[in-house]
């Protein structure tokens, strides 16, 4: 069984592999996955990924065979994994974004000496062609589980036991549980030895969330389940966001989140969440980064109250969160930054008023020695304002620098120039517009 | 330059390391009335069901941290066999045979 928005399931009946899904309300989507009948310890494994299904069963050819359903209803031609070996076994297999990972067992038995080996093939989804494979000889093992992490590596847990027959005598040897990581197609690092107690190991369970891994057992001499976990860093918390929150008439940051889905993150009772805060002037220098609040895993959102009129002004505060699971692993920070400083309603005014750029004409026109140039500005940018005469002349730059946007004035002094016709250009990024005046003494 | 290299370093070693196995834990949940256990992991913790020999189910969330599951609830009394679980973020779905009653 396995979900990813619905329920797939998969089963045998009369020896034939069967698929089934479930949204909820009915249960839709038959289809015979094996064609034919199915093989030798008739093992179907399923598993979910990126929209596709992916089905692996032993064949009764003596061989494995896997089929890929790509959401919602589009099935892939079988696929043959393995063939002409010894009394195959699937023992399952993993799947990343790239890979498939089939381990399965078969059987070395010529009298008087058997043995079995355990194999891995690593399986290039796009052709089903084995790029690679591994083996471990007098390895018995014919069941294991999967686990692919958020960082899209595979994690399988095996129970290793040798079996060595001569004809005469079973020699076991020694036993293990050990968890095997997979990154994109190679094996990382040694596999590690999850318990090493020289005893078997039963109903091993390996399951994750985020890229934390969990392993699940029975000893062999005790019928008390043990429990094993790899702590990793969380995530960095989704859908980080800041909005305002109103009370009365002041408006103030607020900060929401997607809770973490590592229990280790939700457990933490007092320090799961960590916001800091820091500010500046509008493209001035930064201030130190202040840690703001401590927050328990099961809190979603933060409301910074030290913060008037935000939306908008001439500052602005940039808050930075961290997710930290109970063993003090710290996530990757995420940052949102806010405007603030400025009355809302004096905000919404400025917005109306400046919803375009615009070039107005000078006041008074004629004039006699001095007008006023007013313009708005929709966007930050740099501005320019020049005067020119009749014949193209540059007379003098009024402005010439970056401004927020907004709706200014300026004045132009003429005393020095003779009376005439002059004109005058504004410039703003793709913005450009020119007026004429009259200047008469 | 050297004392900002080795603070850099410093930092870098301890947050690999503390990515590690935690210790193995003792959970309160028997197996000796079961004929198996599925797991299944999310944001509440380890989700573990028991398909009794009695044909019953009895599900457990086990801390994450501590090992330890709190009181058993009784999926299915009685009539059921191979149960699994799977689910997501914040539910969960158990899937078992049932004799028809």
């Amino acid at each position: 069984m396995a979900y990813d928005g619905k329920i797939h399931i998969t089963y045998s009946l009369n020896n034939i592999a069967y698929y089934y899904q479930y949204n909820g309300s009915t249960w839709t989507g038959s289809y015979n996955v094996s064609n034919s009948g199915t093989g030798l310890s008739p093992r179907i494994e399923m598993l979910t990924t990126q929209s596709k299904v992916y089905v692996v069963f032993n064949s009764s050819s003596g061989s494995a065979k896997s089929r890929e359903l790509t959401l919602p209803s589009t099935w892939g031609s079988i696929q043959t994994l393995y063939s002409n070996v010894n009394q195959p076994k699937v023992a399952g297999f993993g799947v990343d974004a790239n890979y498939m990972y089939l381990y399965y067992s078969d059987l070395y038995n010529i009298s008087p000496d058997f043995y079995y080996t355990f194999h891995t093939n690593i399986i290039l989804k796009s052709n089903y062609q084995t790029v690679s494979y591994l083996y471990e000889s007098y390895n018995y093992t014919d069941f294991v589980q999967t686990t692919t992490t958020a960082n899209n590596k595979v994690h399988t847990a095996y129970t290793w036991f040798g079996i060595l027959g001569d004809g005469y005598q079973t020699l076991p040897y020694e036993p293990g549980l050990v968890i095997q990581t997979w990154n994109n197609g190679s094996i990382e690092g040694e596999n590690v030895e999850v318990n090493y107690n020289l005893e078997y190991y039963y109903n091993v369970e390996v399951s994750s969330t985020s890229n934390d891994i969990f392993v699940l057992w029975k000893p062999q001499n005790s019928s008390t389940l043990k429990y094993r976990q790899y702590d990793a860093a969380p995530l960095a918390p989704n859908n980080y966001a800041v909005s305002v929150y109103r009370s009365e008439t002041n408006y103030y940051p607020r900060l929401s989140w997607s809770l973490n889905n590592e229990p280790d993150v939700r457990g933490n009772s007092s320090n799961a969440y960590k916001i800091e805060r820091r500010t500046r002037p509008i493209s001035g220098q930064w201030s130190d980064w202040s840690t703001m609040a401590n927050l328990s895993g099961t809190t979603s959102s933060y409301i910074d109250y030290s913060i008037s009129n935000a939306t908008g002004g001439d500052k602005e505060a940039e808050y930075r969160i961290t997710a930290i699971d109970i063993g003090n692993n710290p996530s990757p920070a995420q940052s949102v930054t806010i405007e603030y400083g400025m009355n809302i309603a004096e905000k919404i005014k400025v917005e109306l008023l400046v919803s375009n750029y615009s070039l107005n004409q000078n006041y008074p026109n004629p004039f006699n020695p001095s007008t006023k140039i007013s313009y708005s500005i929709k966007e930050e940018g740099f501005v320019t304002l020049k005067i020119y005469d009749i014949l193209g002349k540059e007379i003098v730059t009024l402005v010439n620098e970056n401004k927020p946007a907004g709706i200014y004035e300026t004045e132009f002094n003429a005393s020095s120039l003779p009376s005439g016709m002059y004109i005058y250009k504004i410039q703003s990024g793709q913005f450009s517009d020119v007026k004429k005046m009259l200047l008469t003494k | 330059m050297f004392k900002k290299i080795i603070v850099l370093l410093v930092l870098i070693t301890s947050i690999v390391l503390s990515q590690s196995w935690n210790d193995i834990k003792t959970t309160n949940i028997s197996l000796a009335n079961a004929n198996y256990a599925e797991m299944f992991s999310n944001g509440f913790g380890n989700n573990v069901i028991l398909q009794n020999t009695n044909g019953s189910i009895s599900y457990y969330l086990v801390n994450a941290s501590t090992g330890l599951a709190g009181n058993a609830i009784t999926v299915e009394t009685s009539g059921a066999s191979l149960a699994q679980i799977t689910g997501e973020a914040e539910k969960i779905y158990v899937l078992f045979k049932r004799i028809t009653k």
